[in-house]
């Protein structure tokens, strides 16, 4: 074990049947009464907004509802909040609106030029308005980390982090294969990197459920794939619950990203996100991330002590301890693989190479290069 | 993985581990403009000379403004308003509490009272009754053991009405826990034995009790096989300081587990026989914890089968066969206990029969059995345990336990 | 262009009718029992005088209020808390967590361990109440329900499976 680390998680977790029926009482503990919730278009369409106030039925919470198009709004947000006396938020929506939730709170506790400042990141160190995060679909993560980017700034504080986050089948909207596919890649690459490398013990145990998640529904939910259309409501029950643990998982990678610095896996998803790389080969920024994993794990097989240990959340308990001693890294990397060729299958599409998705031999060997190596 | 339908799990306080943790205190106590702190402390911590090295660790950037050091072993309400009124007096806007269960107890009792400008600690005891951030509080652990510095909880108890008050809510998580191997290094090893048993407890129970989720199941694996690996090598070496922060860290981690899915009847038993006959917390855990395992064995089956992995090891998990997995998850607890007697010279009791006090009189008589059972079905561990309680099921348990024979399977009821 | 709507959530006024009538079912069938079946006497006899308790949902009800009166006896007290002194408060944390534990879908111990409710009061006493209510199910409702709702179906004596069981029942639809 590494001789000193740290641990944060500001964000309580409700995952499950009937976890909207707890956000009254649970705002109420936090001297929340008003809520503003924030959400957008998709969910409004398939009831949710509904759904939710449904949930503070008997509790007198009046709901201010604002259904967001883009982040050009905040302006309009932060007069209805600061006029109407609200005292909490509640976004129930993924990505987009959660990046924006994080930055009206922002504004709300430091005043709104903070937004406007090109003073880079800055660091907040008091605690802000209560917020809970109700996600739709599996995100990247991002939903609960302590940062936010608002015009190109990066704010970066533990204090962005959600209060509570609800995680439950009745708010799940019907997701495209795409998106279910990059999400769960991308949580699987950052909880496999965390779990092997931070030589954390805390950061393994929110990583190590996050790969089980990943492992039990990822196949399923490309097999079965949502349209577009199908939305909550219509979506069976059956399809839902793994979409809420993709969800979940997506949500401890954001954990795992505020706890584990350079996450080497993630600088690879930034260069897929660069204009004219990745996309044109087919590779998204989850493949791409789980390409530079697998490089990685290549390089450190026979230094980690970690990668073999990577087999149990992989798999279980009982595949884990059959495979002996030397073979568990291997096998850790087949599964990975195989998880791969099985996506690829079931896609009809060849997913191709780090290099023939644009990024040159030295941005993937300095991807790959394990971390602990540069440490030392 | 086994996924219930809902459940929770957070914790909120900033964990900062490592062999010379408390360095950084002072740059957290500067982060949460916390520069006035008071330190809760009890005599013991003092006598290790641990609040020196915390002393040390503090810069000049923190002015310790009273250093209160006379907390009782069990905390009461009296002590709570008592070091309240001093933090007012000395104007102080924080608090570090440096020492094991009682002392974080006391501390997040003050805290109320401080923050809240109150002196009436009833006003807020419950759950839920917390309502706003309160002051600053970092912990600093010195036992391995009862993982109160991430819990939600503070137990203290009103003398005067004979009972314990329980305080319930996110903010009394302390907002850092420092976990330094220091702190540990000096622990005599039978109060090592014991607490280590007790962290292990807390990890069994949460992967066992009604309130279990992969989260806590997670933590609560990460932190038995953390005390598999250290504990006994602690006990033979004890100045190794990789072990030691091993052992703190499996105790935190432990107390996050538990902090979410509850424990059960091995600390509902465990709580009344250290009520009625003052045995330390951590001797009742280490001897009741395979019987609570037994007890529960057959509405747990598949929790205790995954338990072996991080108890006994790979090796072992892949031979035995999946049917006898559950069975030898309760051996190993009744192993390791037998291996700490030995390692500890006969000070780690492996029996409530053979515990004896200071003047080596017997503490749990078989007479006090019935008594113990009685309290024992007031006690609200009960609620998260698996398999239901009765009088007459709590006193089979603790006879098993006082003689130190294995419990009779078929006894137990199953409805 | 952002959308902006304001909604005050009305009341769920089936459900809460619902939850009335279990409460004055319930409440007068633990009144019942604590006059006719000794275990349940005996755990009101080791209570404090005019003990109160009260099981119910945050944040404005329904409730249900049970205690001793001056007399030591028990008595269902209807279904307000205003006024009243009350030692024990069992609240779920939204009456639609209480319908589901009313509605036999999840048992009070199961809801309890996922925290959909919260103990205020005693918890020695709070331990007492549980009992009581489990004993209560365990007489009225039939034995697949029953056994849903409590951990573990109790083995009780032919008599106060049946006589007592129909002295429970005839007390408390006759509120005696
Ligand atoms: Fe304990």
């Amino acid at each position: 074990m590494n001789s000193a680390f740290q641990f944060l998680c500001r964000t309580k977790t409700a995952f499950g049947s009937h976890a909207l029926f707890h956000l009254s009482f649970d705002l109420s503990c936090m001297n929340a009464h008003k809520p503003f919730v924030i959400t957008d278009q998709a969910a409004c369409d398939a009831g949710l907004d509904l759904q939710l106030a449904r949930a503070f039925q008997d509790a007198h919470v009046p709901l201010g509802i604002a259904v967001l198009e883009d982040t050009s709004e905040m302006e309009s947000l932060y007069r209805l909040f600061v006029d109407k006396g609200y005292d909490s938020i509640i976004v129930l929506g993924t990505g987009m609106v959660v990046q924006t939730a994080k930055a009206l709170n922002l504004a709300l506790c430091t005043g709104p030029e903070t937004l406007r400042s090109s003073a880079g990141p800055r660091q907040i160190n008091a605690s802000l308005l209560p917020l809970a995060v109700i996600p739709t679909h599996p995100g990247s993560g991002q939903e609960t980390t302590g940062e936010t980017t608002f015009l190109h700034h990066v704010f970066a504080s533990p204090f962005l982090m959600p209060d509570l986050l609800i995680i439950t089948a009745d708010t799940m909207l019907g997701t495209p294969c795409d998106v279910v596919m990059d999400s769960g890649l991308t949580s699987l690459a950052l909880c496999c990197e965390a779990f092997v490398f931070s030589d954390n013990p805390f950061v393994r145990s929110f990583a190590g459920p996050g790969i089980c998640m990943v492992m039990e529904n990822l196949i399923f939910l490309v097999q079965n794939p949502g349209k577009e259309e199908l939305l909550c409501q219509k979506a069976g029950k059956d399809r839902r619950q793994p979409l809420a643990q993709l969800a979940h998982a997506a949500a401890l990678s954001g954990f795992i990203r505020s706890n584990v610095p350079d996450l080497k896996t993630l600088q690879a998803g930034l260069h897929a996100g660069e204009p004219g790389i990745a996309p044109e080969a087919g590779l998204s920024r989850g493949l791409c991330m789980v390409l530079a994993l697998l490089d990685m794990f290549e390089n450190s097989k026979d230094t980690s002590a970690w990668l073999g240990k990577l087999l149990l959340p992989l798999t279980d308990a009982q595949h884990y301890a059959t495979v002996c001693g030397t073979g568990q890294a291997d096998a850790a990397i087949q599964t990975i693989r195989d998880l791969l060729q099985k996506l690829s299958r079931i896609l009809s599409k060849d997913f191709g190479t780090l290099e023939q998705a644009g990024l040159t031999n030295g941005q993937v060997l300095k991807i790959s290069e394990p971390p602990f190596l540069r440490q030392s | 993985m086994g996924i219930p339908d809902y459940y929770e799990f957070g914790c909120n306080t900033t964990i900062v581990a490592g062999h010379d943790a408390l360095e950084q205190i002072s740059g957290l106590l500067v982060s949460m403009e916390a520069k006035n702190p008071m330190v809760i402390t009890d005599h013991g911590v003092r006598r290790a000379k641990l609040v020196d090295i915390l002393l040390q660790a503090l810069d000049g950037r923190i002015t310790v403004r009273t250093i209160q050091d006379d907390v009782p072993p069990d905390s009461d309400i009296k002590t709570v308003q008592t070091l309240a009124a001093k933090y007012t007096k000395n104007r102080c806007n924080a608090i570090i509490a440096l020492g094991g269960g009682s002392v974080m107890d006391t501390a997040k009792g003050v805290n109320i009272l401080a923050s809240h400008g109150s002196d009436n600690l009833l006003a807020f005891a419950g759950a839920g009754a917390l309502h706003h951030t309160l002051n600053p509080l970092v912990a600093v652990p010195t036992t391995a053991g009862t993982g109160s510095e991430v819990t939600r909880v503070a137990v203290i108890s009103d003398p005067d009405n004979d009972r314990k008050l329980l305080f319930t809510s996110g903010f009394l998580m302390p907002d850092a826990a420092i976990i330094d191997a220091r702190m540990t290094l000096t622990l005599p090893s039978a109060i090592t034995a014991a607490t280590a048993m007790d962290a292990l407890s807390h990890a069994v129970e949460a992967c066992l009790c009604l309130g279990r989720n992969p989260l806590s199941t997670a933590h609560a694996h990460e932190a038995i096989a953390l005390i598999s690996h250290h504990l006994l090598p602690v006990i033979r070496n004890p100045g190794h300081k990789p072990g030691r922060l091993a052992l703190a860290a499996a105790a935190t981690l432990a107390g996050m587990a538990f902090s979410n899915s509850m424990v059960g009847m091995v600390h509902m038993l465990g709580h009344s026989v250290g009520s009625v006959c003052h045995v330390a917390h951590g001797t009742c855990m280490a001897i009741l914890l395979p019987y609570g395992m037994a007890y529960n064995f057959h509405r747990t089956n598949s929790q205790l089968a995954d338990l072996l992995l991080p108890m006994a090891g790979a090796d072992l998990f892949a031979r035995t066969s999946p049917a006898d997995r559950a069975q030898k998850a309760v051996d190993w607890v009744h192993q390791m206990n037998r291996r700490l007697h030995q390692a500890t010279a006969g000070a780690h009791t492996v029996c409530l029969r053979e515990i004896k006090g200071p003047d080596g009189s017997t503490l749990v008589p078989g007479h006090l059995l019935p008594k113990i059972a009685h309290t024992a079905l007031g006690d609200g561990s009960i609620f998260y345990n698996p398999e239901d309680l009765d009088y007459d099921d709590c006193l089979m348990v603790l006879e098993a336990a006082h003689g130190g024979t294995p419990l009779d399977r078929s006894r137990v009821k199953k409805g | 262009m952002m959308d902006f709507l304001e909604i005050t959530p009305g009341r769920q006024t089936l459900k809460r009718w619902y939850l009335a009538v279990m409460f004055r079912f319930f409440g007068r069938a633990i009144q019942a029992a604590a006059r006719v079946d000794q275990p349940v006497t005996s755990e009101f006899a080791a209570m404090p005088e005019n003990y109160t308790f009260c099981l119910g949902a945050f944040p404005g009800g329904p409730y249900m209020v049970v205690g001793k009166d001056e007399n030591g006896r028990v008595r269902y007290m209807g279904s307000s808390i205003a006024h009243r002194t009350i030692h024990l408060h069992l609240t779920f944390k939204s009456p639609a967590l209480l319908f589901l534990v009313f509605t036999f879908r999840e048992s009070t111990p199961i809801a309890n361990a996922r925290n959909r409710l919260y103990v205020r009061g005693d918890v020695a006493q709070a331990c007492a109440v549980m009992r009581v209510m489990d004993m209560i199910q365990v007489f009225l409702l039939p034995k697949f329900l029953a056994k849903r709702a409590v951990k573990r179906y109790p083995d009780w004596s032919v008599k106060r499976r049946t006589l007592v069981r129909a002295q429970v029942y005839i007390r408390t639809i006759a509120g005696l």
